[in-house]
């Protein structure tokens, strides 16, 4: 297996402007610090809470936020600073998939229309060629090609999201970013579209960037799963040894969170207290920490925390207050 | 005899539309226990929130009707209360919590001022001054910190899981002995989650209040109720204590619904079992078994016209007896 994306001390941040001239006083620290890849055909989930910048990193990954500093490689190539002409052809090998089908869909044009449109950009095909490979890709995501003349709201959200992966397989893609797929959607229609998205990883030998929130998700589709917490990934594991023997308070205290669909089992642990801290004035020391007012938290300040590998493949956060060694 | 608190029979909620009227809960019937936490699962538009809107008579005017049924809340039927007489029970003995206390809250009202409001509406004995106080008294209580100053604020200097906080301190401001909260934790982080039911839980235990919780989520279903109704296309289809529905789900909507959710304990990415299709429209319901064209069962014209009826198989587990969905073993 070889890097498909390949992320390195990636930092995205936003500058918070005030005062009467709107200078920039402050930076929000969205993603602070990221180094990660994915190989080929490999899923890779990317959890955490709302306002980790688990959404900010997979933009920054396609390009449509252009990262502060830090570097983004896709199939070896450099592409944090290329140009909009140098990465329009590679857009074609990566592509999204969104949370909201209903705002991510143009309601004025018909399916066809939306699907076709990636095969314009690109100029690929004649008219008929286009015409027969929409076809194709909605019979591919369960969809008749009779929906093409459709437009969005004729359908329900589990059918939408249906029509967002064709559009984000149309050009054969390599890569494709999920920010939560399937949360917008009925557990039983949400169980449809993860058979779908497994098939076609399976047929067309795609990469995901799998984010969401619920794990049991995450766990379900991932081969790897990265735990974010305030900008910067806390915990990195295959999906299996990161359910089994978590390193970090923080991945600890989300599985605990998880509400288990047995009745006979009760939560044993204490739930995490206090929300995620705001991201232009973190707290000095570990984040984490601070929230949890760990013992040792006072150790944490003022120390620079990156991440090490303590097993092969098993990356956890060099925190002394939130990681036991 | 149980101590109902809340019993509703025969629940028949429509709506008005262009392609004229469309029945959104057709002929719901259960109980709530005093003191208990009825679990109200389905996908959306099964008419779980129609259901919690049709108790609190807050259907959207001039369209939502109650066509037929009983609500009997203490006693007296809501269905028959006119409308002056509900702003009394409103709040004051059932309150709701909703699922996005960004659009429930009012934008440009401060916290507190939301709050003391419920106080000012129905204690006449409160000034503005013990309105404050009591306020105060209520938003510490559901674990906000620094409350007078949280007083002062408006929802968007909130996170949300304080936001959620504040209505469901809003909602309990004056004891209420019923509280629907309707998908209360479903825009929320796991964590915030987490924390938001295990609120709910200790105010219901010191409080005694009974909750109808409204959720498609059944994990949350698991950890909080001692009873769930499952609802599917505007009927129920299955009813039973907590423990027996997950234990010994009867009806094959049940069983498709516990099976598609992934599990922390499953194998990764193996096929999920699914309940294919969609749910039918409003528009073009069968009478019938509503579940057939999904069931993936072969359904007899007659099943999918002559409506199961809702049976007590085994003591407290209810179940629709669609010869299909339903077959005893």
């Amino acid at each position: 297996m070889s890097k498909l994306l390949e992320i390195k001390n990636l930092k995205m941040h936003f500058p918070v402007k005030g005062g009467v001239l709107l200078r920039a006083i402050d930076s929000c620290k969205a993603v602070d610090g990221v180094s990660l890849h994915i190989e080929e055909g490999e899923t890779l989930g990317l959890v955490g809470e709302s306002g980790c910048g688990k959404s900010t990193l997979g933009k920054c990954v396609v390009r449509l936020n252009d990262p502060t500093s830090g570097e983004v490689h896709f199939e070896g190539q450099d592409i944090t600073h290329a140009s909009r002409k140098t990465i329009l052809p590679l857009r074609r090998d990566m592509q999204m998939i969104f949370q909201d089908p209903a705002e991510s869909l143009n309601s004025r044009h018909t399916v066809r229309n939306i699907i076709e449109e990636p095969f314009i950009i690109h100029k690929i095909g004649t008219r008929a060629d286009r015409q027969k490979r929409v076809d194709e890709l909605l019979e591919k995501v369960g969809l008749s090609p009779a929906a093409a003349s459709r437009f969005p709201f004729e359908f329900s959200g589990g059918q939408r999201q249906r029509i967002g992966i064709a559009r984000a397989i149309a050009l054969n893609p390599k890569l494709v970013v999920c920010d939560e797929p399937v949360s917008a959607l009925d557990v039983s229609v949400q169980s449809q579209v993860l058979n779908l998205m497994l098939d076609l990883q399976r047929d067309m030998g795609l990469s995901y960037l799998f984010i969401a929130h619920d794990l049991a998700v995450v766990k379900h589709v991932s081969d790897r799963v990265a735990v974010m917490y305030l900008g910067k990934i806390v915990e990195l594991a295959g999906a299996d040894e990161i359910y089994q023997n978590p390193r970090h308070a923080y991945t600890k205290a989300l599985l605990e969170a998880i509400p288990v669909p047995d009745p006979t089992k009760k939560r044993e642990h204490p739930i995490l207290e206090g929300d995620v801290p705001s991201p232009i004035h973190p707290p000095e020391g570990c984040a984490f920490g601070h929230r949890v007012q760990a013992p040792k938290y006072h150790e944490s300040i003022g120390q620079e925390i990156g991440i090490e590998e303590i097993e092969p493949g098993h990356w956890v956060s060099t925190c002394p207050c939130c990681v036991e060694r | 005899m149980p101590d109902n608190i809340l019993e509703i029979r025969n629940l028949v909620t429509a709506f008005d539309t262009e392609g004229g009227q469309l029945t959104a809960v057709d002929g719901v019937s259960f109980e709530v226990e005093r003191g208990t936490t009825l679990g109200v699962v389905g996908e959306s538009g099964c008419g779980k929130s129609v259901t919690a809107l049709s108790i609190m008579r807050l259907l959207p005017q001039p369209m939502g009707h109650i066509l037929d049924g009983e609500i009997r809340f203490e006693g007296v039927d809501l269905t028959k209360v006119p409308a002056d007489g509900m702003h009394e029970i409103r709040g004051a003995k059932i309150s709701m919590i909703f699922q996005e206390p960004m659009t429930a809250l009012n934008p440009v009202h401060r916290i507190g001022r939301q709050i003391s409001e419920v106080f000012l509406l129905h204690r006449k004995d409160m000034d503005k001054k013990a309105a404050w106080k009591a306020s105060i008294d209520i938003l510490e209580k559901v674990g906000i910190p620094s409350p007078e100053i949280r007083y002062g604020e408006y929802p968007h200097q909130l996170s949300g899981g304080m936001r959620q906080r504040a209505m469901i301190a809003m909602a309990l401001a004056l004891k209420p002995s019923l509280v629907i909260a309707d998908e209360p934790t479903t825009a929320l982080d796991v964590t915030v989650q987490a924390q938001i039911l295990n609120l709910m839980s200790d105010l219901q235990k010191e409080m005694g209040m009974s909750i109808v919780l409204i959720t498609h989520d059944l994990g949350v279903i698991a950890e909080t109720c001692d009873e769930v109704v499952v609802m599917y296309a505007g009927r129920i289809v299955e009813r039973a204590p907590v423990k027996e529905l997950f234990a010994n789900p009867l009806h094959a909507y049940t069983r498709g619904l516990l099976h598609s959710i992934p599990r922390l304990d499953g194998k990764r990415k193996t096929r999920l079992n699914t309940i294919e299709g969609n749910v039918p429209a409003l528009k073009d319901m069968p009478d019938g078994c509503r579940f057939g064209a999904r069931s993936g069962i072969e359904h007899t014209a007659e099943e999918l016209t002559r409506r199961p009826q809702l049976e007590e198989v085994s003591p407290g587990h209810w179940v629709a007896t669609c010869p299909k969905c339903y077959q005893p073993e």
